[in-house]
């Protein structure tokens, strides 16, 4: 399980440099509540990936595949309501 | 001289006094309150259970308790104990062996020979104890060296003592460890009553006739919890709701309960039970204290008035960590000076008015499914035959249970329990904390658990196959980690 969570943050921290990079690079950026909202996306997807590993060890399949559903699916959801306002913003402006 | 200035205005002051006052308050009431230094120095040795866990008054149960009622298992005049008929007892007999045979025969997964053979060399591998522990003269290196050191008493604050006797027993094999203190109402939790099998009178050493008889100098009761392997019981259970009350022909492993292969970790835990209990009594005779096994049949009431566990639904123990997936609970009875532990809350009475899953998956209907506790006993016998009476909680039908062959046949209530759960998900302890808190979500997370696929039946053959370098879930001796 540490080597879980080190993975994921390592992952994390080299997902928001890389978001970091590309904004920089494309001159965006994203207003608060993008950042909340992607924030919260992030927890879940963690809480997905964390249950659904921690199933696996407990050896309940049918957990882990419902722990991606019931966490990992709002997370994606999260993400693309982030990717589209930011879009739709920047493309106004 | 140089001039200070705040850039911090009256109003931002004000509100961060406020914000300030807000944390402190927050603080205060989330943090322990210690009424004296003697509760505050007996906090560090009763740790051991989750934050959300409360702490009740001594003899304050969830499932409240009429004392005029309560009265010893065996007492005299009232009935506890049941014995099957001889014509029951004779079918599930053969019933047993025909399973057993047919299972060798037909290599039934969890009931082939290697199964068999596997709970078979699980069972009965611990030491003869005897009662009174056998007073140690010598706690050197056996007689080797050094020959007979000589010793007096351990002194230490009865909280120290008990905090020893966790980091002891946590490395002889137990996760929990309790204290009753012997009074009029905890003698009731022994078998019968005082005068009758047992005694306390003001000798200098316990001894036995027809009777126990304790030295009055031992105040004091440590209890303790037997855990038993949760996902080797896993390769016991047979499919919820789909297992018949009467399975002496049936076939199809996923329809059988208590198969060998999982059924391995409660004889292992029956095994390990005494070789933990000669430890302990070991312990603390080297510590210069009396220890003695007094008479106590009935576990459960041991570990709930000790704040180990709260009575579930299914009339078994039920702790805040491991639900009601443990053995025993086990009792000592020593003059080693400790405090008594108080019974606890965690939110188990409640989540089983919701629940109720134990009840659903009993083969045969023995676990009620009322809502509600209560403080009728249940059963065909006068004074509420098998059951207890005299505390309001539910009661196993013992007649419907046995009839069946149980517990021997059986095991599905007990693998049930939402409660069970391991760890390695951490939205188990986020359940388990959000059920000590209220009880506005139990019904939600009882339907979750059927939801989530949890408590299947597993393939004993898969068992055999598992990854010995990655297997988990074994109990290896000397490799320690506590689990949860």
């Amino acid at each position: 399980m540490e080597l879980l969570w080190f993975i994921l943050g390592a992952v994390i921290i080299g997902g928001l440099l890389l978001l970091v990079n590309w904004m920089r690079s494309n001159n965006t950026s994203f207003t608060w509540y993008e950042w909340l909202i992607g924030a919260i996306g992030l927890l879940l997807l963690i809480a997905a990936v964390q249950n659904a590993y921690g199933s696996i060890i407990e050896d309940e399949a049918q957990a882990a595949w419902m722990f991606l559903l019931i966490f990992g699916l709002p997370a994606l959801i999260l993400f693309a309501v982030v990717w589209r306002l930011s879009v739709r913003r920047n493309k106004a402006a | 001289m140089s001039k200070f200035y705040s850039t911090i205005s009256r109003r931002d002051f004000m509100k961060g006094l406020g914000f300030a006052g807000l944390g402190l308050g927050a603080a205060a009431a989330a943090s322990p309150v210690f009424h004296d230094l003697d509760e505050l120095a007996s906090k560090g040795t009763h740790n051991q259970h989750p934050w959300w866990v409360k702490e009740n008054e001594l003899e304050v149960l969830q499932t409240e308790v009429d004392w005029a009622v309560f009265k010893p298992v065996n007492a005299s005049g009232y009935i506890n104990t049941y014995s099957p008929p001889a014509e029951v007892r004779a079918k599930y007999y053969a019933d047993g062996i025909k399973l057993y045979q047919d299972g060798i025969n037909n290599n039934i997964p969890g009931l082939s020979q290697r199964d068999m053979a596997l709970s078979w060399g699980a069972r009965s591998c611990s030491p003869s104890i005897p009662w009174n522990g056998n007073w140690q003269s010598n706690i050197g290196n056996g007689s080797a060296y050094p020959a007979n050191v000589t010793f007096g008493k351990w002194q230490g604050s009865p909280e120290d003592n008990l905090k020893m006797v966790r980091a002891a027993m946590h490395y002889y094999g137990s996760p929990r460890v309790g204290v009753l203190p012997v009074n009029e109402h905890m003698k009731r939790l022994l078998d019968g009553n005082e005068g009758d099998g047992y005694q306390f009178e003001d000798i200098p050493e316990g001894y036995r006739d027809d009777k126990y008889h304790f030295p009055s100098s031992c105040r004091s009761m440590i209890t303790y919890v037997v855990k038993q392997e949760a996902m080797q019981n896993m390769y016991a259970i047979g499919e919820m709701g789909e297992v018949p009350n009467d399975y002496s022909t049936e076939r199809d492993w996923k329809k059988i309960s208590n198969k060998s292969c999982g059924g391995a970790s409660s004889s292992r835990a029956y095994a390990e039970g005494p070789a933990i209990h000669y430890r302990l009594m070991r312990f603390l005779h080297g510590l210069g204290y009396h220890a003695y096994t007094p008479p106590a049949r009935a576990n459960v009431a041991l570990g709930v008035f000790s704040g180990l566990v709260e009575e579930s639904r299914s009339g078994q123990s039920m702790s805040p960590n491991y639900g009601i997936f443990m053995r025993y609970i086990r009792v000592v009875l020593t003059d080693m000076p400790l405090p008594p532990t108080k019974p606890i809350d965690f939110g188990a009475v409640d989540f089983c008015k919701s629940c109720k899953i134990c009840a659903e998956v009993c083969p045969t209907g023995s676990v009620t499914m009322d809502s509600d506790t209560s403080w009728e006993g249940t059963g065909p016998w006068s004074n509420g035959g098998n059951n207890r009476l005299g505390f309001k909680g539910w009661y196993l039908n013992w007649n419907t249970c046995s009839d069946m062959g149980n517990p021997w046949n059986c095991t599905q209530c007990q693998s049930s329990c939402p409660f069970n759960s391991l760890d390695h998900a951490f939205a188990h302890d986020v359940v388990r904390a959000t059920a000590g808190v209220t009880p506005i979500f139990d019904g939600f997370f009882a339907n979750m658990e059927k939801v989530f696929g949890y408590c299947k039946p597993r393939h004993a053959d898969d068992w055999w196959d598992r990854d010995l370098k990655t297997w988990p879930h074994d109990s290896l001796f000397a490799f320690g980690t506590a689990g949860w």
